[in-house]
């Protein structure tokens, strides 16, 4: 209903604070547009084909195998900054909105966007991923991050290698001493006496476990879900990785009984990374 | 302390001998006018100097401090050179005070004796305060050792925690050059860790170690040549944070020479009735560490009163460069130039203007900004510390990238249209409000109109209150 004050309002409504400002301007910067979703990891692009592996870090390399068996798009950015991660760690997966997922909320981010991974049909999955998360994988940080071979050779050369000369240095040392912390927490009970021989033994105990229940499969799961991420990060970059172990010895060895593993191992590597290098 | 001079000219027993004859003349006042005696010009020479109440100092400092009283050849210019180093002493807190004692020779020679009678200087203080500049208020607590090696040396703590700065630790160690105070060498360690949110949803945590020469001259004006190693880290992102600024985390070694001309002859620093201040700084990083950039930046603010009336005119100008030649050629987050807030572009959000993504303010690489302010007296207001305030701030901000104005033109545009537009283009805001000067700090309220913006940027339309020491 028009009343005598409906002009001066809105008079004071066209010179009141909200109009302001009196004018708009495109702005000096544009945002580089992601169009598909981005995962960021460890690991340098090779020149030259030295490795098929994309990252030689186990946590980088098994989200990139679940994304790959969840058939998810994305693409690899090889970055060794881990501080634009939401948890401070690699990796991360950026979305084209602009949302950033660490790796713990990849899963339920594969769910929500209705790339299932296939259905678990390994009653005991859960209890045999805790034993490769605590068995096979310390064995493996060890080797990128605490034994000197191995962290002059992949952790130090390879992931902290853009770094200058101090910063580097003491990154490095933050790295390998939250990595032998790690260690000790999952493998509590050697205390301080925890070394490399140590957590092979334990590590081959793992394999063992392995290679019985893979048997004649073609998964160990049955069909490729998280126990088959984490095992074939793993055995991936014990094989691949440049760096000499008890481990990879058993695994290459002419006569391994962990053959069947390794055939495995390069198999879903043939099948889910045939076109990458790291 | 005590020093075999030469003789030349009148001794001291005949100067104190023709002042005791003028005394006695000038107390007969018919004769007063011509009692008068001038010494000044008289030629003497300073014979032998002591020192008491000092519990520290060392024989090499005061030798360079008194060389200029020693060369004196002229009474006058004996009494300013020994005024000239009582001053030096206190100032550089080896003293509280100087009583300057001028004597004939207990030896009976010729020229003067000089006996600087002190009150010992404090070899160490702890203070607290609190400091507020640039949209931030910090409480700090301060340690300080004076005179630790008898030259003036000192050595202080800090630390400090505030809105922004989350902790703060500083060491510094001051040297004297040439006993002069005007001209000192100082070794500095800090770590600080500064929050940004809101502005951007990251923390930057810094580990500088500093080398400086600072000098300061007449006039006002002063030079600093600086050489600095600093650890910054960019961590610590919020879940919220935008790609671009995912992007720039991380951790960067910057290793820089840098320069600083500043000239000052304000009258005050906050609220200024006269006077210019003009600030030159440049910085070359490069010679070791991961960032290579070449950075310069200016400052220059003109204040003149009206005629004769209260009515105050400042004009405020700053500009900036930051060229990166990097292998990325983009220049490190924490060197970037932020615009925008109560102390530098009003009518706008602090660091409000410039290149945002998301809610993430990611800074640039060149800017402008200007001001002009018009400072009047309030009808029945009595203090002169309160003032009206008229004024009008405009500035830009961009970065030198391929997402900036360097990024490929638009259909029928060409590179140099997006530059043009840049300086065509500013955010601009004007506004009325109150001013207030305290002894530290300015306090300003102000009603702000903020006229033109970019579309990302954050105007803030309203009442803006501000508290600091540089306005722009």
């Amino acid at each position: 209903m028009a009343t005598p004050e409906a002009p001066l309002r809105e008079i004071l409504k066209s010179i009141s604070f909200t109009q302001l400002p009196l004018r708009h301007i495109e702005p000096f910067f544009e945002a580089e547009k992601i169009t598909t979703p981005r995962l960021y990891i460890y690991g340098w692009p090779a020149s030259g084909k030295q490795s098929s592996l994309p990252t030689y870090d186990t946590e980088c390399l098994r989200v990139l195998a679940v994304l790959k068996f969840a058939n998810y798009g994305f693409d690899i950015v090889h970055t060794n900054e881990p501080s634009g991660s939401p948890n401070g760690k690699l990796p991360y997966l950026l979305l084209p909105n602009g949302q950033a997922i660490d790796s713990d909320g990849v899963v339920a981010h594969l769910e929500k966007s209705g790339h299932k991974l296939p259905s678990d049909s390994l009653p005991n999955e859960l209890a045999y991923c805790t034993m490769v998360e605590r068995n096979l994988v310390p064995a493996v940080e060890y080797m990128m991050w605490v034994d000197p071979a191995g962290f002059k050779r992949i952790g130090d050369g390879r992931y902290l290698s853009g770094y200058p000369g101090l910063v580097r240095y003491v990154l490095g040392w933050f790295r390998a001493s939250d990595v032998a912390h790690d260690v000790q927490v999952r493998q509590p009970e050697y205390g301080t006496a925890l070394d490399g021989e140590a957590l092979s033994e334990n590590a081959l105990r793992a394999l063992d476990s392995l290679l019985i229940l893979l048997g004649d499969r073609e998964y160990l799961a049955g069909a490729p879900g998280l126990l088959d991420a984490r095992v074939f990060a793993c055995l991936n970059i014990l094989i691949e990785a440049p760096v000499t172990s008890s481990i990879r010895t058993a695994l290459l060895s002419p006569d391994s009984k962990y053959k069947p593993l390794v055939d495995y191992a390069l198999r879903v590597m043939d099948k889910y990374f045939g076109d990458n290098s790291a | 302390m005590a020093t075999d001079s030469a003789v030349d000219g009148l001794s001291a027993r005949g100067i104190f001998d023709e002042a005791q004859q003028a005394a006695a003349r000038h107390s007969r006042p018919a004769q007063a006018a011509s009692a008068v005696v001038d010494i000044s010009k008289h030629s003497i020479s300073i014979n032998r100097f002591s020192i008491s109440g000092v519990s520290r100092i060392r024989h090499g400092f005061l030798s360079t401090l008194l060389e200029p009283m020693f060369a004196a050849q002229t009474v006058e210019r004996a009494v300013a050179e020994s005024r000239e180093a009582a001053g030096k002493l206190q100032a550089l807190g080896i003293v509280k005070g100087v009583h300057i004692e001028l004597d004939q020779p207990q030896n009976g020679g010729e020229g003067i004796d000089v006996h600087f009678s002190c009150l010992d200087g404090s070899r160490y203080a702890i203070r607290t305060g609190v400091n507020v500049g640039d949209d931030e208020g910090t409480a700090n607590v301060t340690g300080q050792l004076n005179n630790i090696w008898g030259g003036g040396e000192s050595l202080e703590a800090n630390y400090s925690r505030g809105s922004k700065t989350q902790a703060a630790f500083q060491g510094l160690l001051s040297v004297p050059v040439n006993a002069d105070p005007k001209r000192q060498l100082r070794l500095c360690a800090s770590q600080a860790a500064m929050d940004s949110r809101p502005y951007s949803a990251h923390d930057e945590i810094r580990r500088t170690l500093s080398t400086a020469y600072r000098a300061s001259g007449f006039n006002g004006t002063t030079h600093e040549l600086q050489y600095l190693m600093s650890w910054r880290d960019i961590c610590n992102l919020g879940l919220d944070a935008s790609p671009t600024l995912r992007g720039e985390a991380g951790h960067s070694l910057k290793s820089a020479i840098a320069y600083t001309l500043a000239h000052d002859d304000r009258d005050s620093h906050t609220v200024p009735t006269r006077g210019s201040l003009v600030k030159l700084s440049t910085e070359l990083a490069g010679l070791l560490g991961d960032v290579r950039f070449a950075k310069t930046q200016f400052e220059m603010q003109t204040n003149q009163r009206i005629g004769e009336s209260e009515y105050i005119l400042s004009t405020g100008v700053q500009g900036g460069l930051l060229w990166s030649f990097g292998q990325s050629g983009r220049s490190p987050l924490a060197d970037r130039f932020f615009l925008g807030g109560q102390t530098s572009v009003r009518g706008f959000e602090f660091r409000g203007i410039g290149p945002r993504d998301h809610n993430d303010s990611v800074g640039g690489d060149v800017f402008y900004a200007a001001g002009v302010s018009l400072l009047t007296p309030l009808p029945y207001v009595k203090t002169p510390a309160l003032k009206g305030h008229l004024w009008a701030n405009a500035g830009q901000l961009a970065l030198l990238d391929n997402r900036g104005l360097l990024r490929k033109p638009a259909r029928g545009s060409l590179p140099v249209d997006e530059i043009r537009r840049f300086f065509m283009r500013p955010s601009v805001a004007a506004g009325f409000g109150l001013v207030y000067q305290h002894s530290i700090v300015r306090v300003e309220l102000s009603c702000c109109l903020p006229l033109v913006a970019a579309t990302t940027d954050r105007p803030k339309p309203g009442l803006q209150f501000g508290l600091g020491v540089q306005f722009l």
